[in-house]
């Protein structure tokens, strides 16, 4: 048995929210125990009281969770402000949390500490849930400090914590409490099928160039060139501020695999570098990336796709989704259009999840996971 | 209203204000976003306006660049034509120097001999002799040909054979030159007298200075028609820059009389003019057409026997059409979409640079006409087809 109930609910009083969403979880849970959960709610609620009031109801639950730019469930398709509780129990798996900090100065003993608490004797995690701080550190550095401690092959999915793009602070959520600057991991131990579909719906523009030189999520040459000039030859005169997003660096990895995404999100005009959302390795193969609404929602259509066709199991008990602060921001008074959509390509299957700052999941189960941005991460997970 | 239906509506109430809040949080950073854009806007415009004076700075530099470029190019051809030119004046230049030293010496010679020899003459004699120089200077030279010549030579000798004179072969042959077909009783008085030798040799003289004065004046008629060729070469119509209507076959003679010398380098000339060719334009930029076509067509005949032929005619519609076509090796295929190209030239670096046919065409399309060719091994022809007149939008 391996059951995830979604509660869901956008009360503007955390303690009615989250008893209404714990309400409904325990309607689903049919008297099974909860053992772990997933928690996805607006920046404006009070944090430390909606770990209090779940820990208080299930003592001894793994939790973690995050602040979000909006969340998203079968229920209520999306919102804005809500508190989105998944609750998952099993009689053949095991969950255990963990949660370490501070990722903007020591990414890889944080994370280190964070994937220790939630070991499980010696046993290899079918599947690990992540959430990070957003607006600190470098998700890329957290996701490898994680990768170092499970195994790279691990499938991690989850993504980096929002403020509802007030980029003040986010916070990630624990069974101990509330902390910022910090990781948070929950790993699933057990027999688990789990696939992912990785879409953005963006595509490829001009000519693929190489990476000249950059340092971490700082570009410096794109083709021998000031970064700024690789964007100013597509951009024009808008290659500055908030439109940059828009249009994303497409990387190419070197095996061959699809391209994924890296956001920029500002430029030093003075020294000409770009300055990204994620890292872009130095000998990287980019190309200029576009969109529209109609292909934001196309990507969610065929991330949900992707995944549901790899899924190897035959009866999927919940899908987890990630994506991205951008999409939402693009896609306007249609935000709920991609909600819909994943909902479209799951059938039945009870589907939540979160608008975040980056994205993280695995391009496929047999490879180490990879942070993106901009993209439409769908998770299809049931019982092996 | 009971505490609950309070409760429902305060809750209603603060759920609407943060709804609201957060309205106005979206519609706030949609300001900012429509600021940040504005900026963006006004500062594009500045620099769209600097990047347009930048692009206004480097059209008007590669503007002069291109005068300098036409204006050396033209020097080029220029330089050809002069040494053509050069060659040609040179020639009856040194004939008019050779005629003039050699005339001087005759006249100097006739002047000082000539009295006393006359004077020991008896009448009759004086006046053959005034006969003979008459007949000399009538005559115009050489006999027709010259087996005739000889014919006649042959007969003079045997008259003067068989009245008995000494040296009959060379005086036979004095007479012969001087036009003389048969010999007169005074002849053969003047010959039969003691200073008959001297008097024959000075009537040579005199026919002879007169002819050197002769070869100059012809000599000098050629330099001025040469001369004449380059003035109208160089303004061949009314006031410098002004269309003027012109007859294009007078133009392409005055080019061809300018090559002349390359020309008759075992190159065989055939002119074929339909029509006058008059059209109306700037007749100074279209003879630099017809010099870059016919000097082309020359270089491409370089070093053998050759062809030019160069024909005008007019089309049904009026329009004025003109093949230059050589016998050469013909245009490579890979060089022949490249042919009309600014800077691409096959010669050697120093021999062209590049531009001529360049300038050919931009010449011919501002007089609303066109510019082509079709070339194979053996026969090139470049055409070029003018309005009488081009259109109001054509400004030469």
């Amino acid at each position: 048995m391996f059951k995830c109930a979604i509660g869901h609910s956008d009360d503007i009083d955390t303690a009615d929210a989250v008893a209404a969403a714990l309400n409904t979880c325990e309607q689903r849970l049919e008297g099974a125990a909860p053992q772990a959960a997933l928690i996805f709610c607006g920046i404006d609620y009070d944090h430390a009281e909606v770990v209090r009031l779940v820990t208080e109801r299930y003592p001894g639950i793994a939790l973690i969770g995050c602040t979000t730019d909006g969340e998203l469930s079968t229920d209520l398709a999306f919102t804005a402000e809500s508190v989105l509780i998944a609750l998952f129990a099993s009689d053949t798996a095991t969950f255990r949390s963990g949660v370490g900090h501070p990722i903007s100065s020591a990414p890889a003993a944080a994370a280190a500490t964070a994937v220790a608490a939630s070991r499980f004797g010696d046993e290899r995690p079918s599947l690990v849930f992540m959430v990070s701080d957003g607006l600190t550190g470098s998700a890329d550095a957290v996701l490898r400090g994680v990768q170092a401690s499970t195994g790279a092959d691990v499938p991690i999915v989850g993504g980096a914590a929002g403020d509802k793009r007030r980029i003040k602070g986010t916070f990630q959520l624990h069974q101990g409490g509330v902390s910022q600057d910090s990781v948070a991991v929950l790993a699933v131990y057990g027999p688990l099928h789990v696939s992912a579909g990785i879409e953005s719906g963006w595509e490829p523009l001009g000519k693929r160039v190489i990476v000249t030189k950059s340092n971490g999520h700082m570009v410096q040459e794109i083709d021998g060139k000031p970064a700024i000039e690789f964007y100013r030859h597509y951009m024009g005169v808008y290659a500055r501020g908030a439109t940059m997003p828009a249009y994303p660096l497409g990387i190419w990895p070197a095996n061959g695999d699809p391209f994924y995404v890296r956001s920029p999100v500002h430029i030093d005009e003075a020294t000409g570098t770009v300055i990204f959302s994620g890292e872009v390795t130095q000998g990287a193969e980019v190309q200029m990336m576009q969109v529209d609404r109609p292909n934001i929602v196309r990507g969610a259509r065929a991330s949900i796709a992707a995944a549901m066709r790899d899924f190897p199991g035959s009866e999927p008990a919940v899908i987890f989704v990630a994506s991205c602060t951008t999409r939402n921001e693009m896609l306007g008074t249609q935000v709920a259009e991609e909600a819909r959509t994943v909902q479209q390509g799951a059938g039945d299957v009870p589907v939540f999840g979160f608008y975040a700052y980056g994205e993280y999941a695995p391009a496929a189960l047999n490879q180490a996971a990879r942070f993106h941005n901009e993209t439409c991460v769908t998770v299809v997970i049931g019982q092996r | 209203m009971s505490d609950d239906e309070i409760k429902t509506l305060s809750k209603r109430v603060r759920f609407l204000e943060r709804e609201l809040r957060y309205s106005q949080e979206a519609r706030a950073r949609l300001e900012d976003l429509n600021d940040q854009n504005q900026a963006i806007r006004a500062r594009s415009n500045e620099e769209l306006a600097q990047k347009n004076a930048e692009l206004m700075a480097a059209l008007d530099r590669l503007m002069r660049a291109q005068v300098q470029l036409v204006q050396s190019e033209k020097m080029a051809s220029l330089g050809q034509l002069v040494a053509s030119v050069a060659h040609e004046l040179n020639t009856p230049l040194g004939a008019i120097r050779a005629s003039a030293g050699s005339a001087r010496g005759l006249i100097f010679e006739a002047v000082t001999e000539l009295p006393t020899a006359f004077a020991r003459l008896d009448p009759t004699s004086q006046l053959a002799w005034t006969e003979l120089v008459r007949a000399g200077l009538a005559s115009s030279g050489a006999p027709p040909t010259s087996r005739e010549e000889r014919r006649v030579r042959r007969l003079l000798q045997q008259e003067l054979e068989g009245a008995g004179l000494a040296d009959a072969e060379e005086r036979a042959s004095v007479l012969a030159e001087l036009g003389q077909t048969t010999v007169s009783a005074a002849h053969l008085e003047l010959l039969r007298s003691p200073s008959a030798s001297d008097l024959l040799r000075l009537v040579r003289d005199v026919v002879s200075a007169s002819r050197a004065i002769e070869n100059i004046r012809f000599a000098a008629d050629r330099s001025a028609k040469m001369v004449f060729a380059l003035k109208s070469f160089v303004h061949p119509g009314g006031a410098d820059g002004a269309p003027t209507e012109g007859a294009i076959t007078e133009h392409l003679d005055t080019v061809l009389t300018l090559y002349r010398g390359q020309i008759r380098n075992g190159i065989e000339l055939a002119r074929d003019y339909q029509d006058k060719g008059v059209v109306w334009g700037r007749h100074d930029q279209l003879n630099q057409v017809w010099t870059n076509l016919l000097h082309n067509a020359l270089q491409a005949m370089e070093g053998g026997p050759g062809e030019l032929a160069v024909a005008v005619s007019r089309t049904p519609d009026d329009a004025v059409r003109v093949d230059v076509t050589d016998s050469g090796p013909g245009i490579p295929p890979e060089v022949q979409p490249r042919v009309f190209e600014p800077f691409f030239t096959t010669k050697r670096v120093g021999e062209g640079s590049g531009l001529g046919l360049s300038i050919c065409a931009d010449v011919v399309a501002r007089h609303g006409g066109s510019l082509t060719f079709e070339t194979r091994p053996g026969r090139t022809t470049f055409s070029v087809v003018l309005p009488s007149r081009p259109a109001q939008d054509h400004h030469p």
